[in-house]
């Protein structure tokens, strides 16, 4: 019985210190993420008015599938064109032909995972129950 | 009623009432699938109708940007939508691992699950996924009505074949009854004839006027034969099971009487004739039923005793014993009278007036009777009852 206490004790601080930590570090990755998707790509795409919210719904309704979405934006991101957007010709006219990043691979990939989250309709969607009158 | 008619009657109620209980437990079951379908119908119909209404929503929803897109349904449903990878979008159905995507509605368990593919994709939602528990309301208000409509049917066609097969066995009640009361009138017309003859030739014997002793005898033993059988068909016909006469009855004067009766006979054939009767066996028992059982058996043991055989009759205070020299029976024969006797509803007659007496008697006391035979060697035929 003592020793078990003892050994407890002698522990205790150690277990405190990784429980508050935890949290803690598990919270600052996506802040992080959301700052530099702010700094990296919506910062530009608000000073242009770019309708970000919009555009996305349209790779939604195009492609359904997250993984495609992905991998559709990545390799748009690296090679803009008129034909590959998801946008229609005309879009072109108010709007310039964005240039392809100078980010690298991995960057891209957190950063389009991150703006994927930020327009996502998954959390907003709520089922409301309710009798049909 | 009679036993034969009460027979045929319950064989024709019990085929009539089966096939008329197949036939509506398969225009049951019909009725059941065909019911069970229509409802399961309804209910894919108002799925539908509830996919198609969300689906109209999610257009609508899919303009909006607004922070939060609520998606009306009706509380019978749970939603559950799915993008092209089939990863939930919202609401997440228990049932998804199970689902076939190939088809569009399935029940699983006691689930009713519609799939509805969507295109385009609004909000990224390719499959809309309904599910609702089966309507276990309705199905069960289609047994109980199946159950209530086969007891009234049940019900009507019992009466009906009861009055159906009354009808049925009208003829054979008059048949049966023709020939009772024609066995009645015989038997009666019988009776005085015959007492006759036996009377007279007491009389004649009495006289010590006759020279042939030997004709005499024979006439007196086929008299006291008819006598008997007269007596065995009274016996039937008067269906001692209402009118039994029970009170103590001294089984050894009873058994000395008969021997004395048969006496005549025992003498024509020759018979060595061993007595051991245990005086003052007394039983409850009905006078007839006494009497018929010895005299049947008795009259059994003579008449296929040979000639110059032996005859030995034993009462004890638990049983009777009677065993002759005769023919015999081989054991298939003995099977078969066993048998018969052990069957406790078989007196249809079959062996004879004499044995299917004895057995009624048997029967009626709950004695025990055991037959022990040897072809050409005789037979011994033991009547067992409790003290
Ligand atoms: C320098 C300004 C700028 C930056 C930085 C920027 N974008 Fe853009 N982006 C634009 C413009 C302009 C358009 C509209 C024209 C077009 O679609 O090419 C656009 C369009 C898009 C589109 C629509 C693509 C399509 O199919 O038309 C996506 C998706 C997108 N940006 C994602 C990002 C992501 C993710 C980042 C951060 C890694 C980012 N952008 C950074 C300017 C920028």
């Amino acid at each position: 019985m003592e020793k078990i206490n003892n050994t407890a004790h002698r522990y205790s601080p150690v277990l405190l210190c990784i429980l508050v930590l935890i949290p803690g570090t598990l919270k600052a990755a996506p802040q992080q993420e959301t700052v530099s998707l702010q700094k990296q790509c919506l910062a530009c795409h608000e000073a242009q008015q770019i309708p970000s919210e919009m555009i996305y719904r349209r790779y939604l309704m195009r492609y359904s599938s997250k993984q495609t979405i992905k991998k559709k934006i990545f390799s748009y991101l690296q090679h803009p064109s008129v034909s590959t957007s998801i946008m229609p010709a005309p879009f072109f006219g108010k709007f310039p032909l964005k240039k392809a990043t100078t980010l690298d691979d991995k960057r891209l990939e957190r950063l389009i995972e991150a703006y994927i989250a930020h327009y996502d309709v998954d959390g907003k969607i709520v089922i409301v129950t309710q009798n049909e009158d | 009623m009679f036993r034969s008619e009460k027979k045929s009657l319950y064989r024709f109620l019990s085929i009539y009432l089966l096939s008329t209980f197949i036939l509506f437990a398969i225009g049951a079951s019909i009725f059941y699938t065909l019911e069970k379908h229509h409802l399961i119908d309804k209910q894919r119909q108002m799925m539908t109708q509830e996919a198609e209404h969300l689906q109209h929503q999610l257009i609508a929803l899919h303009k909006s940007f607004a922070k939060k897109l609520p998606i009306y349904i009706d509380p019978a449903y749970t939603l559950t939508l799915l993008d092209i990878d089939k990863q939930p979008i919202t609401g997440s159905s228990t049932l998804l691992k199970l689902i076939d995507f190939t088809r569009e509605y399935q029940s699983i368990g006691s689930e009713l699950v519609y799939l509805k593919f969507v295109e385009p994709y609004y909000l990224g939602t390719a499959y809309i996924v309904l599910q609702t528990p089966l309507d276990q309301a309705g199905l069960s208000q289609v047994k109980r009505t199946i159950i209530l409509f086969m007891l009234a049917a049940g019900l009507f066609f019992l009466l009906l074949g009861l009055f159906l097969g009354r009808l049925f066995i009208a003829p054979m009640r008059e048949a049966i009854e023709t020939m009772n009361r024609f066995i009645q009138d015989t038997t009666h017309e019988l009776n005085t004839p015959v007492s006759t003859i036996l009377t007279n030739l007491e009389l004649i014997q009495t006289m010590q006027k006759c020279d042939a002793k030997e004709e005499m005898q024979r006439i007196e033993i086929a008299s006291k034969t008819l006598s008997r059988i007269y007596d065995d068909l009274t016996y039937l016909k008067l269906n001692h099971a209402y009118h039994r006469d029970i009170r103590p009855l001294d089984l050894s004067s009873l058994l000395k009487e008969r021997i004395a009766y048969f006496a005549t006979a025992i003498e024509a054939k020759k018979l060595q004739l061993e007595e051991h009767v245990e005086e003052g066996v007394v039983l409850e028992m009905d006078h007839d039923d006494a009497l018929r059982l010895i005299d049947n058996l008795l009259s059994n043991a003579v008449k296929y005793n040979r000639t110059g055989g032996k005859l030995r009759i034993e009462l004890g205070a638990t049983r009777l014993v009677i065993e002759d020299s005769g023919i015999g029976m081989d054991t298939q024969t003995l099977q078969y009278i066993h048998e018969r006797f052990r069957r406790a509803n078989s007196s249809e007659g079959g062996f004879g007036i004499g044995l299917d007496i004895v057995h009624q008697v048997i029967k009626a006391y709950g004695f025990e009777i055991t037959f022990n035979s040897q072809p050409h060697k005789g037979t011994e035929v033991t009547v067992q009852w409790k003290k």
